[in-house]
């Protein structure tokens, strides 16, 4: 067996969901240090690598809007969820408890 | 300029212009929090060592970049198979040729010692090979971009696809390497590419320039080059043969033809030129060659004439089975 294995099928897992994570965790507002601090305190790990490009590709998307604001001493990006973001958090969160208990049936 | 500032001037030269400001700008902030809370934890300032490991978790400056980019390929997964079997394909009858004919061609017009016969015959299947790795790598690359801009395996429409009795499906193997060699036959044509010089009179490369029987035919045959890329990649795109594009098919076959006949009543493909101590040997060569041209342009001559046989038989069977279908 490939010893990659694992952490490939693992990998894949993991996608889908941290985008739904980030998604829910940004209903409050967040610039990025703290986001993913917000998320490895809930338990879910995501290094700076993931969560940056992943922040982008959601304002692209337009399911997130951001802003530069000074915090601190520092100009921080603060995000939060758009309107079009929450639609489509509430339509993935359903998707999200229809899998869940299917595969609560399954397993 | 601390360790941070150089990780992050690193990652901007990656990084397209336009987001360049704006990434990096956000990776600072994100650095100098977590820096920040490292020193608090620790009770002191982050020395080079704390913050090269807090770099090296960061990851190599180019793979952080990387992952502010959209995935791009250069040959994606749907092209990836038939890639490999053109470049397989294409290098066998680039490399085949050179070492037979360029073989037996070097054997004639020299002394030809085994080492003579390597020293001179590998070079030249060796450049062969990379040029038909290269022009095969291209013309994919272009086809994948294509591919992603027009999103032709996408936007396709079942309803649209003909009778599978009635007209034929070129399988993509063979658009793909009709349209890797028309293309590669083209590139040589207009003189983008030169042969590989083959002919050798002691250690001086011969001069093999083409005979005069060449001009009136350089438009046709690069018309014909032309429709016949065109033809592939329409076969490759849109494998499913039309009675129209056949028509196209068997008249620019047809061409083809009348060309190989008018070639083949004249001799003189090419004259080797040679210093005047090897004026036999260029006269030997020179006759090798042009016969092994005039044989290779008769047989390509009945390749087409059976495919322009094929291509009518089908369009004829296929017109009953329309009828009985209307």
């Amino acid at each position: 067996m490939d010893p990659n294995l694992f952490d490939t099928l693992r990998l894949e897992l993991r996608r889908g969901s941290l985008t739904l994570a980030v998604l829910a965790q940004l209903r409050s507002e967040h610039y990025g240090y703290t986001l993913r601090k917000a998320l490895v305190d809930l338990g879910l790990d995501i290094d700076e690598g993931t969560l940056y490009p992943l922040l982008r590709r959601l304002e692209a998307q337009e399911l997130l809007t951001s802003e530069w604001r000074e915090e601190g001493g520092r100009k921080k990006r603060f995000y939060k969820l758009s309107p079009d973001g929450r639609q489509i958090l509430k339509q993935l969160l359903a998707e999200w408890n229809a899998i869940n208990q299917s595969l609560d049936r399954i397993i | 300029m601390d360790l941070i500032d150089r990780y992050l001037a690193a990652v901007r030269r990656q990084l397209p212009e336009g987001t360049q400001d704006d990434i990096v700008q956000e990776l600072r902030d994100s650095l100098r929090s977590e820096a920040e809370e490292l020193e608090v934890r620790d009770g002191r300032p982050l020395d080079a060592g704390g913050q090269a490991a807090l770099l090296k978790k960061r990851g190599h400056p180019w793979l952080v970049a990387a992952r502010y980019l959209s995935q791009q390929y250069l040959i994606g997964p749907s092209l990836y198979p038939y890639y490999r079997k053109a470049l397989g394909m294409v290098v066998f009858w680039v490399v085949l040729p050179i070492i037979l004919i360029g073989g037996a061609v070097t054997t004639i017009s020299s002394e030809a010692s085994i080492a003579t016969w390597i020293s001179r015959i590998i070079p030249a299947a060796w450049n062969g090979a990379i040029y038909s790795v290269g022009i095969v790598t291209i013309v994919f690359a272009i086809l994948e971009h294509e591919q992603v801009r027009l999103s032709v395996l996408d936007k396709w429409n079942p309803e649209r696809l003909p009778d599978h009795d009635a007209v034929r499906e070129v399988p993509r193997s063979e658009s793909v390497f009709g349209l890797v060699f028309s293309l590669t036959f083209l590139i040589w044509w207009t003189g983008i590419v030169r042969a590989p010089n083959l002919v050798f009179f002691g250690s001086e490369p011969a001069r093999i320039v083409p005979g005069p029987m060449w001009a009136p035919l350089y438009w046709p045959i690069l018309l014909s080059l032309l429709a016949s890329t065109a033809i592939h990649l329409v076969d490759m795109i849109r494998p499913w043969r039309t009675t129209a594009l056949s028509l196209v098919d068997i008249g620019v076959n047809l061409f083809n033809i009348g060309i190989i006949v008018f070639m083949l009543r004249a001799n003189n493909y090419v004259q080797v030129l040679a210093p005047a101590d090897y004026v036999d040997r260029a006269a030997r060569a020179e006759y090798s060659i042009n016969n092994t041209i005039m044989v290779s342009f008769a047989g390509i001559g009945l390749i087409l004439a059976w495919d322009v046989f094929v291509q009518i038989r089908r369009l004829v069977k296929a017109r009953p089975a329309r009828a009985h279908a209307l």
